[in-house]
């Protein structure tokens, strides 16, 4: 895998590349339970493991991501530049905004793994849903279909160079969704008034489109991001 | 209490051990761990050594199936009683208690309404503060659902919109609520609403298309 990409390594606390080595982990670890049986010894052994690891975890500080985030030499560089995370990105590179992130966060070991790039004025998220993403047998849980869109829209902001909210999010499922290929999701703004920018994002298999769907995002200022960051986290 | 020294093989997908739920449920605990912590580098890197020491047992267990005959009967062979709790199957990303990365909402029937609880931990976080949007979208979906159980309607989501009216907080308990908005022919319409202390964030709407019981789960 690329996980170790240069371009997920930049700004971040020293100990990203083992909390991405835990998380891939994990993620493994969860797909192998949900695809095998396993006889009651060997499930009460990982409970037991990952409650005492965990009870080593729970007493350590929580974070505040808010914080991490607007103290970070990546979020310091962009509001440098006037804002634009767009300037730090080149096409082809990743997006990755949030690390931890359900959907895309390669330190995330509950992610659905998705990976989103630049490519032009667009983003493009593939994944390959591993069985812990079925829904209706035999295909990927609609539910899951949606946050990969929200992510991909998502990660088509910092190539606009505007950090948004979700605003709405019309789906519209044409086909089912295909496990264990590589599927692909497109995100492009359609238009934009004032605060309000209109993205569309359709996902891909190898037969063909299997959801179109249109956004409005709510478009944040960049230093109220940071207040609101801030003030959260107060 | 199940006998730890029982070389019990577990059934199929469809019934979930309370073994398989415990350890589910110990490992999302410890991913939700890792994103909402300090964890320092030595730490992390006991987790990844004791995922590499135990997946090649793992891997070794027979395949687990999912027959989706009995999702089917789950799920749309007897209507679920007023009160009663509501399971798709145990491995739902949404709501199943057995899947190690699952959100694992729980869900009732209230009258004509599919009502969830879910409390989002720290790894389902999107913005600094705030659950993420995707997340809230796929509680919908899945919540919607479980109405189709009610109604004894198997079908695939033909759309879905939703709208966020307000930050989704997290580590706060959250109550999702669906009902029959509408049906005409195979399209039913299924209106959403989510909660947090009496207050509105979201609200969502689908359309549902009603397949024949055996087309559910089947190729196309």
């Amino acid at each position: 895998m690329t996980d170790g990409d240069p371009s997920r390594a930049t700004d971040d606390h020293p100990d990203l590349p083992a909390r991405i080595d835990a998380a891939a982990a994990l993620r493994r670890l969860a797909h192998a339970m949900i695809a095998h049986r396993a006889d009651v010894a060997c499930l009460h052994r990982v409970a037991d493991a990952a409650d005492r690891l965990t009870a080593e975890i729970e007493a350590a500080p929580e974070r505040i991501r808010g914080e991490e985030l607007v103290t970070s030499p990546r979020f310091a560089a962009a509001a440098a530049g006037g804002g634009s995370l767009a300037q730090l990105m080149e096409d082809g590179s990743f997006v990755d905004l949030f690390h931890d992130s359900p959907v895309s966060g390669s330190a995330s070991p509950l992610s659905i793994g998705l990976r989103i790039r630049r490519e032009g004025e667009e983003a493009i998220g593939t994944v390959a849903l591993a069985a812990g993403w079925e829904g209706a047998p035999g295909r990927g849980h609609g539910g899951v279909v949606a946050a990969c869109v929200d992510e991909t829209i998502g990660g088509l902001l910092p190539i606009l160079g505007t950090m948004a909210f979700t605003g709405r999010l019309s789906l519209r499922y044409v086909a089912p969704c295909p496990m264990h290929v590589p599927i692909e999701f497109r995100a492009r703004l359609d238009s934009r008034e004032g605060r309000k920018l209109h993205i569309s994002c359709t996902g891909t298999g190898p037969e063909g489109v299997f959801v179109t769907a249109t956004s409005l995002f709510i478009a944040v200022d960049f230093d109220l991001l940071g207040a609101f960051v801030r003030t959260d986290s107060d | 209490m199940l006998d730890p020294t029982t070389d019990l093989r577990e059934t199929p997908r469809e019934a979930a051990s309370p073994s398989r739920v415990a350890c589910a449920t110990a490992i999302r605990r410890l991913g939700h761990g890792v994103v909402g912590h300090v964890v320092d580098d030595v730490l992390l890197d006991r987790i990844a050594g004791f995922v590499e020491e135990i997946l090649p047992t793992i891997e070794q267990g027979p395949p687990r199936g999912r027959p989706a005959d009995d999702m089917k009967r789950r799920m749309f062979e007897t209507a679920p009683e007023d009160g009663q709790s509501l399971e798709h199957y145990p491995d739902c990303i949404v709501s199943g208690p057995a899947n190690p990365m699952g959100i694992a909402l729980t869900c009732r029937r209230e009258g004509v309404e599919a009502v969830a609880s879910v409390t989002l931990g720290a790894a389902f976080e999107g913005a600094p503060g705030r659950a993420h949007g995707g997340v809230v979208a796929a509680v919908f979906d899945d919540v919607m659902g479980f109405v189709l159980s009610m109604v004894q309607t198997p079908a695939y989501t033909g759309r879905l919109t939703v709208s966020y009216l307000a930050p989704t907080p997290l580590a706060t308990p959250l109550e999702f609520r669906a009902h029959v908005r509408s049906r005409e022919g195979r399209k039913l319409w299924i209106a959403g609403e989510a909660r947090v202390g009496g207050e509105r964030f979201a609200e969502a709407e689908g359309l549902f298309i009603s397949i024949p019981i055996e087309r559910f789960g089947g190729a196309t």
